[in-house]
């Protein structure tokens, strides 16, 4: 049981837009987050080295300025050291180009790559100072650097190699701040997303439930509903315009569907009178007694059915047309039904009747109609009986409705008997061959049942829990 | 008496008129609205069947005329409750009565009978036929100096045999206009209630030297001798 509650959860955690925007959203940050690190380590860290380049280009241009006399080459790279973390010796050069003797023989061999004519200088962004830096990139000996080299009025160019590895360093720890900012800030980063994703969805959803809420507004017999193409986002119109389209169709199919039955029954009717009239006419000439008497009457008979069908054919399509009109009038809902059991009771002694009425209710609706429905309920409930088989009637005030019930034990399949019972000319399929003949209906009692009962505004479904018997349960309002 | 039938199917209008003339009603058919009007305003009549759906002029702009002209002859119109419901509200139910199509031509001439004597003043509520006696407001029944009150029922279903007289009813034409049921429940309960009327009223009576009028046409239905 809990697995299986477990299972339509995660179903119906499946099919949530907000979680997939939220899912969406906090995948976007984390990409984010992690395209950006590895983009700056990668490839986009020249602005950053740039950006320390400058500095250290800044800082040259000071220790120029400073030296009043000559440049102390130890100083500057002493008062450089200071400014930067973690450097090693070896990792930095300073060395000026007048003094070029008194350097090590491995810084030699750097300064001549650094001299060498090839190198592209590229003059530094720093007007507001008072000496020009231009820089290079090398690479010495599988060593990458960056040169700096200014101009001194004194001892001529004077050049500043970092290895570029400890421009990396830096940058690595930035990045260590912000991942350490990072964890930090999850708690607050996760309840933005979550916030954005509300906002997000909530935008996102607002204008398809306004969308959603048109569409149940619109009554298919009425042909001037649309959906207004104007007062959605221009982004929908293609779908309203399809679903207007779509809507247009199915009304004139509906019409069409209702025009033709609503024509054939009412063409049937003239036909059915001569034939009713002629027959009755035969059926009193004829010898009493005579098969031919007897024949006559049996076509009489399948006459009525006709004549029957051709009724009820007539008002299913009033029904679809949206046309049922009802002569609303006080019932007196006890009598009506209490008369209707009397009757039954004394056509068929054999079945067992019960009933839980509740005591005078009334209610407004079509005495016809009405009449008519519980005449096809209870026709049913006898009909596909078992020959001493029960019939239970409740009925009650639930509110402002009225909730009847007729249950009956009954031959039929309970497999597969379900809402299609209300279709038209639907047939179940019966238990046993030999009560078919017997339980001979039109097929539309059901269908007709379910219009009437709909266009008092109410509802009926029917209910097959009990085992061999079948309830049928209509909801209709006391106003 | 005098019907004007105003029905523009003429199979149907010969059916009336058949069925009218059976009945000793003396007829006169028109085939459109039009000319069923000026006929209606020339001649007098003592009843008027109109079919509603007509050419030229449909029935109940005719009856709006008739009673315009101030006839107030009792007309019955030919029509479906469904057609009914949408035009009542147009025109103040000028009709007297309305049946639907179709229609058994007993009833018909039975509602006709009913609305002219209405009109006339001399409704009877006592019904005389074949020996038989019924009293409407009474519910009691006679037969051979023998009276004995009758249920709802059965009085309904005698009713309808002894004002149709001659005339065959089947057992479904009896349930649905005794018991207002027009599925087929099945049943004998219409033998059963014919039973009770013979016993009841010819009691143990046997070799009375009048039948019974009521007579059971075997395998169609049941019918009052009008001998």
């Amino acid at each position: 049981m809990a697995l299986a509650t477990g299972s339509t959860m995660l179903e119906s955690m499946k099919r949530s837009f907000r979680l997939r925007v939220f899912l969406a959203n906090f995948t976007c940050l984390l990409l984010f987050i992690l395209a950006s690190r590895v983009a700056v380590h990668n490839t986009f860290n020249e602005p950053l080295v740039n950006h320390f380049s400058e500095t250290l280009a800044h800082h040259m241009v000071r220790e120029i300025d400073a030296s009043k006399e000559r440049i102390d080459v130890s100083m500057v790279r002493g008062n450089l050291e200071k400014s930067i973390d973690g450097l090693q010796a070896a990792e930095l050069v300073v060395t000026l180009s007048s003094r070029a003797e008194s350097v090590s023989p491995a810084e030699s061999d750097l300064l001549q790559a650094i001299t060498s004519p090839a190198l592209n200088w590229k003059r530094m962004d720093n007007q507001q100072a008072t000496h020009w830096v231009e820089a290079a990139d090398i690479t010495h000996r599988d060593t990458e650097w960056k040169v700096l080299r200014a101009e001194s009025a004194k001892d001529g160019l004077i050049y500043v190699a970092l290895q570029r590895v400890v421009l990396m360093r830096s940058l690595e720890a930035i990045f260590k701040v912000r991942d350490a900012l990072f964890v930090v800030l999850a708690p607050f980063l996760l309840g933005f997303v979550l916030l954005i994703t509300v906002a997000m969805s909530y935008a996102a959803l607002r204008p398809i439930e306004s969308l959603q809420k048109s569409f149940t507004q619109i009554e298919i017999h009425n042909q001037e509903t649309h959906i207004s193409e104007q007062k959605n986002y221009k982004e929908f119109e293609e779908f309203i315009h399809y679903f207007n389209a779509l809507i247009d169709r199915l009304r004139a199919s509906y019409a069409q569907a209702a025009r033709f039955s609503s024509d054939a029954a009412h063409e049937l009717r003239t036909p059915l009178t001569i034939i009713r009239g002629h027959l009755h006419k035969m059926v009193n000439q004829a010898t009493d007694g005579s098969a031919m008497q007897i024949e006559l009457s049996l076509v009489a008979e399948e006459v009525e059915r006709l004549i029957s069908i051709s009724n009820k054919l007539l008002m299913l399509s009033q029904a679809d047309a949206g046309r049922i009109s009802l002569a609303k009038e006080e019932i007196h809902f006890n009598d009506l039904v209490g008369q209707l059991m009397e009757d039954l009771k004394a056509f068929h002694p054999e079945l067992s009747f019960s009933k839980s009425i509740q005591p005078s209710l009334h209610l407004q609706g079509d005495p016809d109609l009405l009449m008519q429905l519980m005449m096809n309920l209870f026709g049913n409930a006898v009909k596909y009986n078992y020959p001493e088989g029960q019939i239970e009637v409740k009925a009650q005030a639930s509110g402002d409705q009225l909730v009847f019930a007729i249950s009956n034990t009954t031959h039929l399949v309970m497999s597969g008997l379900d809402d299609r019972v209300f279709e038209r000319f639907y047939r179940h399929r019966e238990a046993n061959n030999q009560q078919v003949s017997e339980a001979r209906g039109t097929g539309l009692g059901l269908s007709l049942c379910r219009e009437i009962v709909a266009a008092h505004g109410g509802r009926i479904r029917l209910l097959t829990e009990r085992e061999h018997w079948v309830t049928f349960e209509c909801i209709l309002p006391l106003r | 008496m005098n019907v004007l039938v105003i029905e523009d199917e003429q199979k149907i209008a010969d059916i009336l008129v058949q069925g009218l003339q059976a009945s000793g009603f003396q007829t006169h058919h028109e085939a459109d609205g039009f000319r069923g009007l000026n006929t209606a305003l020339i001649k007098s009549f003592d009843a008027i069947v109109m079919d509603v759906a007509m050419p030229l002029m449909d029935g109940f702009q005719v009856l709006a005329e008739i009673r315009r002209k101030g006839i107030h002859t009792p007309v019955i119109m030919l029509t479906a409750r469904t057609e009914l419901a949408d035009r009542l509200q147009g025109f103040e139910s000028g009709a007297d009565d309305y049946l639907a199509k179709p229609f058994f031509m007993e009833e018909l001439i039975v509602r006709i009978k009913t609305l002219i004597a209405r009109k006339t003043g001399n409704v009877e509520n006592v019904v005389r036929q074949s020996g038989l006696t019924l009293d409407r407001f009474k519910r009691l029944a006679e037969w051979e100096q023998r009276s004995v009150a009758l249920t709802q029922r059965e009085f309904v279903l005698l009713e309808c045999l002894m004002l149709s007289p001659g005339q065959i009813f089947s057992r479904q034409q009896m349930l649905k206009h005794v018991w207002n049921v027009d599925f087929d429940p099945g049943t004998n309960v219409v033998d059963v209630c014919i039973q009770r009327l013979r016993k009841k009223l010819s009691g143990s009576d046997l070799n009375s030297m009048r039948p019974f009028p009521i007579e059971t046409i075997r395998g169609v239905g049941y019918r009052l001798n009008n001998a």
